[in-house]
């Protein structure tokens, strides 16, 4: 079928304008190339978001919720998760993941970088802590984060705002931390919690996985992008890119894809750089098949969409005689615990884990989730159960760092399509042992800390299903072109002008919420490639 | 050619059906016995769907269609029984009933007030929380070991 549209050629040219998308081309953009980024989805308007309505709560059930497979939306694509015990969730749209991701923006330790020197597992990655610490530090004030300096399980860093509020829940939790001498802190939190260029502070309206109403959580849309467009970036929403073309001389030249009214359009450019995270990323690469590359592009090593990792994921919720407000302030941001985070072999697992305490649900959710686990009863019974938790719990989401296995894999579905009949991305995962002797242990110690905090009712869940928000290593950094897709500055081995800037080119995941680093890693190597301008391609 | 999707009149049930309904509602939230919270059979469920749950609006007729006459005229023990055996036979049913009546339920100004919470959108409201104690902290820095070096 011919294309309809085919557009001047551009300089660089970015897919996906979430996290890394936003923070690359920001940084990308001083050097006044011509800059185009491509999003399948839309820009979002914060007066829409779910707590403008009285039905807040219901909507993150529907065209809110976290699963693109129940938002069903024209700008998703749906996953086949039928092989994996965990759902991958995301968000298509300006700012990617950011509009509906807790902003719980912990950093991967020095440790995370070094895993197979330390511990003989999985691979080093081929930087460390050091090479990302002034791109942490300058991420951090472009975003707006709030949190503690002094935490002692970190190097020394400097958050540019005071913690959001611990609340009530969050003085509960750490009395029961102290009263077992473990570790705990204030969460990095990317969500101001004083006025910051030109944003106002946190209302503690508490659902920000339904999308920021006050703008108060730093999402790209709101803090990389206006600054990006104001440089002459130039960002096009409804585009659906299907592949990314090669020349004959092995370079990428451009990309193919969907506009709004499905047409076919073909985008020239100098320099591809890809950032649609750690499943869309391979599914185009895997969708760009050509003589050089059979198997997908840059795939000469068979590593994209392979190694897959998620963040296996339990919680520990706690129920309190008292009332801890807790569906005031940000549901996923207050206190965490790294106590578990380092390795311990005589606990049976190799590496660890992060514990992050999470406040409570409103109304409806309470009530419907009561149902849900059997804890609150329709009919007789009902107001009583449900006052005696409404505002009376606590969780701790035992956030395990899962390692690399190639058997973990993204690849492309052999019957699902998108709305514009691009093949879906088909999940094979299985939790490890490791991993799973992690949860156990970490669902152990949540518990443990639920009674040290005085505790009535502990509740457990094992696996969460719906909680593959962490979508990691699938084109891995390395510097061997045989086992890895990109190497220490992101570049594609087999592609010289292809750049991977998300979550994908992580080597190891780390047991921590992955969004402050992946951004580090697309401001460090959209440095390098500054730096690099004259001989980009050698 | 007929379209089905208009509708032609504003009486989605009869009468007898909205009688069905309203107990049915009625044993799913009961009233508090303190008189705080008002049951679920108090509110009118059928317009909440049309403003907000279209999509449940189908199988709000069979949901009561399960329900045979004898249901109106039964003591609330007999009704609970009633809704436990529905639950079992028709569990797709009525878990759409129970998620619908809920979001209706607790949406209701009356029921915020009722569990002390201002009805309404929560923005730009907002909420006020305490910032926490901090000095918790000093225990933490003088216990804790440190980051692992590389």
């Amino acid at each position: 079928m011919p294309i309809s549209t085919t557009l001047e050629p551009v300089d660089v040219l970015i897919i996906g304008a979430g996290a890394s998308g936003a923070a690359v081309a920001w940084s990308l953009a001083d050097t006044r190339m011509r800059i185009v980024c491509l999003e399948q989805g839309d820009w979002m308007n914060s007066a829409e978001y779910p707590t403008t309505k009285k039905n807040w709560e219901v909507q993150q059930h529907g065209a809110y919720s976290i699963d693109p497979n129940v938002r069903g939306l024209k700008t998703d694509y749906p996953i086949n998760n039928s092989d994996s015990p965990i759902d991958v969730v995301n968000f298509n749209g300006v700012g990617g993941g950011t509009i509906m991701y807790a902003a719980h923006f912990p950093r991967l330790h020095p440790s995370d970088f070094k895993v197979k020197s330390l511990d003989g597992v999985a691979d080093d990655w081929p930087i460390d802590y050091d090479t990302l610490d002034s791109y942490f530090a300058q991420n951090d004030r472009m975003m707006g984060v709030s949190g503690l300096a002094g935490d002692p399980m970190y190097p020394p860093k400097q958050p540019p705002l005071p913690p959001i509020p611990m609340g009530l829940v969050g003085d509960r939790m750490a009395s029961g931390y102290n009263k077992l001498g473990w570790h705990w802190w204030p969460s990095d939190s990317a969500i101001i919690s004083q006025q910051y260029e030109g944003r106002d502070k946190c209302l503690n309206l508490g659902p920000c996985m339904s999308g920021c109403s006050q703008g108060a959580k730093s999402s790209v849309d709101i803090t990389y992008w206006p600054e990006a467009l104001r440089q002459g970036v130039e960002l096009r929403t409804r585009c659906r890119v299907r592949e990314v073309t090669l020349s004959d001389d092995g370079m990428a030249n451009g990309v193919i894809y969907y506009d709004e009214d499905g047409e076919e359009c073909y985008q020239a450019a100098e320099v591809v750089v890809m950032a649609c995270n750690g499943v869309g990323t391979p599914r185009i690469l895997l969708n760009s098949k050509s003589p050089q590359f059979p198997d997908g592009l840059a795939n000469s090593s068979g590593m994209v969409g392979k190694n897959l990792m998620f963040h296996p994921m339990g919680h520990v919720q706690g129920v309190f005689e008292e009332n801890l407000d807790s569906h005031k302030g940000p549901a996923g941001c207050c206190i965490l615990s790294k106590e578990f985070y380092e390795t311990d072999l005589s606990r049976g697992f190799v590496r660890g884990y992060n514990m992050q305490i999470t406040r409570g649900t409103g109304p409806f959710n309470t009530a419907i989730q009561g149902h849900y686990t059997g804890k609150i009863p329709w009919g007789a019974g009902h107001h009583e159960a449900f006052q005696s938790r409404f505002d009376h719990t606590a969780g701790i989401g035992v956030l395990c760092e899962d390692l690399p296995e190639q058997h973990n894999t993204v690849t492309l579905d052999p019957e699902l399509t998108d709305s514009d009949g691009i093949p879906a991305a088909k999940i094979n995962y299985t939790v490890s042992e490791n991993s799973q002797k992690m949860l156990v242990h970490g669902i152990a110690r949540a518990e443990e800390v639920m009674h040290a905090a005085g505790a009535i009712e502990i509740n457990s869940s094992g696996l969460i299903r719906s909680a593959g928000w962490h979508l990691l290593g699938t084109a891995r950094m390395g510097n061997d072109p045989k086992t890895s897709v990109v190497n220490h500055w992101g570049r594609s081995h087999d592609v010289k002008n292809l750049f991977i800037v998300d979550g994908s080119i992580f080597v190891t995941a780390g047991g921590v919420n992955p969004t402050s680093t992946i951004q580090a890693l697309a401001l460090y190597i959209a440095d390098t490639m500054k730096k690099n301008l004259a001989n980009l391609f050698d | 050619m007929t379209n089905t999707k208009i509708i032609s009149t504003d009486q989605l049930l009869s009468v007898q059906e909205i009688e069905k309904l309203t107990a049915l509602l009625s044993v799913l939230v009961p009233p508090s016995a303190n008189g705080k919270m008002p049951g679920a059979g108090e509110f009118d469920l059928m317009a909440y769907l049309v403003e907000q749950g279209v999509d449940a609006l189908p199988l709000i007729k069979p949901t009561l269609d399960y329900f045979d006459s004898k249901f109106l005229a039964s003591s609330f023990d007999e009704r609970h029984q009633s809704v436990v055996d529905f639950s079992t036979a028709e569990p797709a049913l009525f878990e759409a009933l129970l998620f619908h009546t809920y979001a209706m339920y607790y949406q209701d100004d009356r029921v915020m007030a009722g569990i002390g919470l201002v009805g309404g959108a929560p923005f730009p409201r907002g909420n006020d929380s305490v910032s926490g104690d901090l000095s918790l902290l000093d225990r933490v820095v003088e216990k804790t070991k440190g980051y692992r070096r590389v």
